[in-house]
């Protein structure tokens, strides 16, 4: 397809989006709305995961303690004084936390940031080890990161939690950064930078026998994926509302795991489609875990058993079809033509169709 | 602190401790030969807990048949789970495989609350487990001092399985080198079943102990120890069984004894062991026992 | 060089010179690939060190040491498995071209010409092996042969001063490997290049080093030129029974 199709395609694509995102936020019930917008947070985290996972080749459990960070962050710093107060009620909160409210966009890059620091802190010597022990070292802080956050009683208040942080996960915000996200990873992958990344992962040795600083790229890797996350932990605070220790438990990592797993580990578009998919069929399923009525049991209620279809698919996944999804390949216009739905061109000019959401 | 307070922190460190040994047993073992963590491990633990809960409650055996009854059960699925879930992906990617284990580990909780029920229920102590016995000023509970006569008597049985029997043999042989291993006719699956049996095994027979000394079950029970004990296995140098058993103890003893001294700090208790792997990851990463291994280039 | 109780490389002294060809030869498991990773950095001696240009290179990251301008090949080729022949030999160029994180990403237009400078060059590179019509195929796909050229060519789009070969003949068929001799002069003209050598093929040995070192068991056994080497007994003993194509 040549390249001008390309950017039309493209172009009427993003208005398409666009406009979908408008509808939504007026359209949607609340309800419909919240899982809307809890897929454009999963984009933002799952794709954090695969800049981490599928293009540098690190193998990293610490996403949940990430995202705790930056959930308090961004709450402690957005939430007026009075609803601290009414919060903390076990036990006072330091008082240089006290008073201090920031508008959102402000609290937003902070959390990143904090969030960007720990794994800078935690990176700097954790990165060395190789897979399977970096993937337990990375486990092991985010469980640290949850245990001390369930015991500073005076900054995070605990087992309590935080309840009435204000809504600022609007459809507008969420999707916004979504977009950005997506964006950010195709510039990345597509330059010369991301070859550095992809050169890690597909072989460490050779990457620095041909001048690549590996600790250094591993490092701004794992630190990018970490303001990502933040940033994700944050919108998805301030979309809830409430945030606790609980919510960050690795359970919640897993499920950032399956979407990319499922989406194909390597592929940004695998990862936007499988955030969608999952986070549908999760409220979807939902009545798996109630009672059922097949014709042939009647059940009263099964807990558990969502999460159990969950796992036997991501199983299923990773035992059949590794690739997932979409493999290691992106979206693109000539997906179609080649699928037979658009009309094909008699002469097919060189080139990669790289049509691929660029706005 | 007085004397009987100390020897009772004592004992329960021991007992702790040859717990945690005997689960990161099957972690070691397992890792030495395929190289894989196997997160599912603290659910098998798990698994064989409830196996033998329902074994005494709903089949009414007697208990230590139904105890002996559920290990077996509890080894044979191990066996299943590497079948299945793990033996497929043997050439795959080491990312590949630990996806699957971290799957496994999550179906088999969620399974076990679908069928269980997420109530944490009550294991069922046998009188001879609860006795408490009077050694001088000091009170114990008799299981706490017969937790860690079985493991070592266990791990007797199991150095000489490993060193003196053929199979035990050909679990060395296949943990130094599979390629090899297989070249000198080795079955290498059938010397992986057995070590997923073995460790299972060993696994079941620490959940029911685990159980008798703290009697809640619930099905999120395995995550925890599961993963302290590979921390533990870690600490005493993966693959080394040795290293394991050094690792559960110290793991076990640090756990209660930096709580008995520092109470204000029981809340962070889980922490330690997370601690003392980053340590350990950052100082010595082959650990306690362990060797160092170099990548061929 | 030690690892734990065994020594692989115990007496090696050799040195390369402006613009030679030296080869470094032995019987399997001698210690040559070791000494390949002890000079690039991969393994840090345990005694003596390793001089670039007047340069202690022992204790340094083998990263700095392809800046210094050393450049290897792997004994196993080891290309980058998921990505294309070209962007194999654009991500060696990285290094010359300093590429950061922020400017790539944004795509300024200042990277825009350093990306189009980096695969006209790279473009060149694969021409001159004949790798010019696979640029956008994938790695792997291509034949082994072909696949220790690209190897050779990403290796020298790091502008090395001095190349290291890990046994790039291996495999090949005699054919094959006067091309490959060919090929060698011509890169060392062609880039000013020095070159060390591993191989087992005696005929491109002999062919190309104007100088030979050989290692048994991780000691030097003999050096000199290839008609001395030829000659040389001790060396004869250490290969019989296995490859010698001229005695």
């Amino acid at each position: 397809m040549k390249k001008k199709t390309n950017l039309i395609l493209s172009a009427i694509a993003c208005l398409a989006l666009l406009a979908l995102v408008f509808v939504a936020d007026k359209a949607f019930g609340n309800f419909t709305l919240r899982i809307f917008n809890l897929c454009a947070i999963y984009i933002v985290l799952a794709i954090s995961m695969n800049l981490l996972n599928g293009f540098t080749g690190l193998f990293s459990l610490g996403h949940a303690g990430f995202m705790a960070i930056g959930a308090y962050v961004c709450a402690l710093l957005t939430m007026s004084p009075a609803q601290k107060a009414m919060n903390f009620f076990l036990s006072p909160i330091v008082p240089v936390l006290a008073n201090v409210q920031i508008p959102f966009v402000p609290a937003l890059l902070a959390a990143g940031l904090v969030a960007a620091a720990f794994a800078w802190l935690i990176g700097t010597p954790v990165l060395r080890l190789r897979d399977d022990y970096l993937a337990i070292a990375t486990l092991g802080f985010a469980e640290i990161i949850r245990v001390v956050i369930t015991n500073m009683q005076s900054v995070t208040n605990g087992a309590l939690g935080l309840k009435g942080l204000p809504k600022y996960s609007t459809t507008w915000v969420v999707w916004s950064v979504a977009a950005l996200s997506v964006i950010f990873m195709f510039a990345l992958t597509r330059s010369a930078y991301g070859r550095s990344l992809k050169a890690v992962r597909d072989n460490e040795i050779a990457a620095q026998a041909m001048g690549i600083d590996v600790a250094h790229v591993k490092i701004v890797s794992f630190v990018v994926s970490g303001f990502m996350a933040g940033v994700g932990g944050a919108l998805l605070g301030h979309l809830m509302t409430t945030i606790d220790p609980k919510m960050f438990v690795f359970g919640l990592t897993y499920n950032i795991i399956l979407i990319v797993v499922l989406g194909g580990n390597g592929s940004i578009t695998g990862s936007v489609i499988a955030s969608i998919a999952v986070t549908v069929l999760m409220e979807a399923l939902r009545f798996l875990d109630g009672p059922l009525n097949l014709v042939f049991v009647k059940t009263d209620g099964l807990p558990g058993l969502r999460m159990v279809v969950f796992s036997l698919l991501l199983m299923a996944v990773v035992i059949y079809r590794q690739k997932g999804l979409m493999g290691t390949k992106e979206f693109s216009w000539d997906m179609f033509s080649e699928a037979g739905l658009f009309p094909r061109r008699k002469n097919r000019p060189e080139g990669e169709g790289k049509g691929a959401g660029k706005c | 602190m007085t004397i009987a307070l100390f020897l009772q922190h004592l004992t329960n460190a021991l007992s702790l401790g040859s717990l945690y040994a005997l689960i990161a047993i099957g972690y070691t073992m397992v890792y030495g030969i395929l190289r894989l963590i196997n997160f599912a491990h603290g659910d098998i633990f798990m698994l064989g807990a409830y196996l033998a809960f329902y074994l005494v409650t709903l089949a009414l055996l007697p208990w230590w048949v139904a105890f002996l009854v559920a290990i077996a059960l509890t080894a044979m699925l191990g066996i299943g789970l590497e079948r299945v879930a793990y033996r497929p992906l043997r050439d795959s990617p080491r990312i590949s495989i630990m996806i699957s284990a971290i799957g496994a580990s999550f179906l088999i909780e969620n399974l076990a609350t679908v069928l269980f029920g997420g109530r944490p229920k009550g294991f069922v102590v046998p009188d001879i487990f609860s006795q408490v016995l009077h050694l001088g000023s000091v009170s114990v509970v008799s299981i706490s001092v017969m937790i860690p006569i079985f493991t070592f008597a266990i791990l007797a049985l199991l150095l000489w399985i490993v060193h003196s029997t053929k199979v035990g043999m050909a679990m060395r042989a296949v943990s130094t080198d599979i390629d090899a291993a297989r070249l000198q006719a080795i079955d290498v699956n059938r010397v992986v079943s057995f070590t997923f049996g073995l460790g299972s095994l060993l696994a079941a027979f620490g959940g029911i102990l685990w159980s008798l000394k703290y009697p809640q079950l619930n099905p999120t029970m395995g995550i925890m120890p599961g993963l302290k004990c590979f921390i533990a296995a870690v600490l005493g140098g993966i693959g080394n069984i040795g290293g394991a058993v050094l690792g559960g103890f110290l793991l076990g003893f640090i756990e209660i004894m930096i709580i008995a001294f520092l109470p204000n700090l029981t809340g962070y208790r889980d922490a330690f062991a997370f601690v003392a792997l980053i340590l350990v990851l950052l100082l010595k990463p082959s650990g306690l026992l362990g060797k160092n291994q170099v990548e061929k280039v | 060089m030690r690892f734990g109780g065994l020594t692989a490389v115990s007496d090696l002294s050799l040195t390369v010179g402006d613009g030679e060809i030296v080869g470094l030869i032995g019987p399997n498991g001698a210690g040559k690939t070791t000494a390949f990773n002890m000079i690039t950095g991969v393994y840090k001696p345990t005694e003596g060190n390793v001089t670039y240009d007047g340069v202690d290179i022992s204790r340094l990251p083998p990263h700095k040491i392809t800046e210094l301008g050393l450049a290897r090949t792997f004994q196993n080729i080891r290309l980058f498995r998921e990505m294309t022949v070209i962007e194999n030999v654009l991500v060696a160029s990285n290094l010359r071209m300093g590429i950061h994180l922020i400017p790539s990403v944004l795509h300024l237009p200042s990277y825009g010409k350093k990306e189009r400078e980096a695969r006209a060059r790279a473009m060149e590179l694969l021409d001159s092996v004949g790798l010019a019509d696979h640029a956008n195929d994938s790695a792997t796909s291509l034949p082994y042969g072909k696949q220790r050229r690209l190897e050779i060519v990403r290796a020298l789009a790091t502008k090395p001063s001095l190349l290291l070969l890990d046994e790039p003949a291996a495999g090949m068929n005699p054919q094959e490997s006067q091309e490959l001799m060919r090929f060698i002069l011509s890169i060392r003209e062609r880039h000013s290049l020095s070159i060390l050598l591993i191989e087992h093929h005696m005929q491109v040995v002999m062919g190309v080093c104007s100088r030979m070192y050989v290692l048994e068991y991780g000691v030097t056994i003999a050096d000199g030129t290839p008609d001395e080497i030829r000659k040389n007994q001790r060396v004869i003993e250490a290969y019989l029974g296995v490859d010698n194509a001229e005695a």
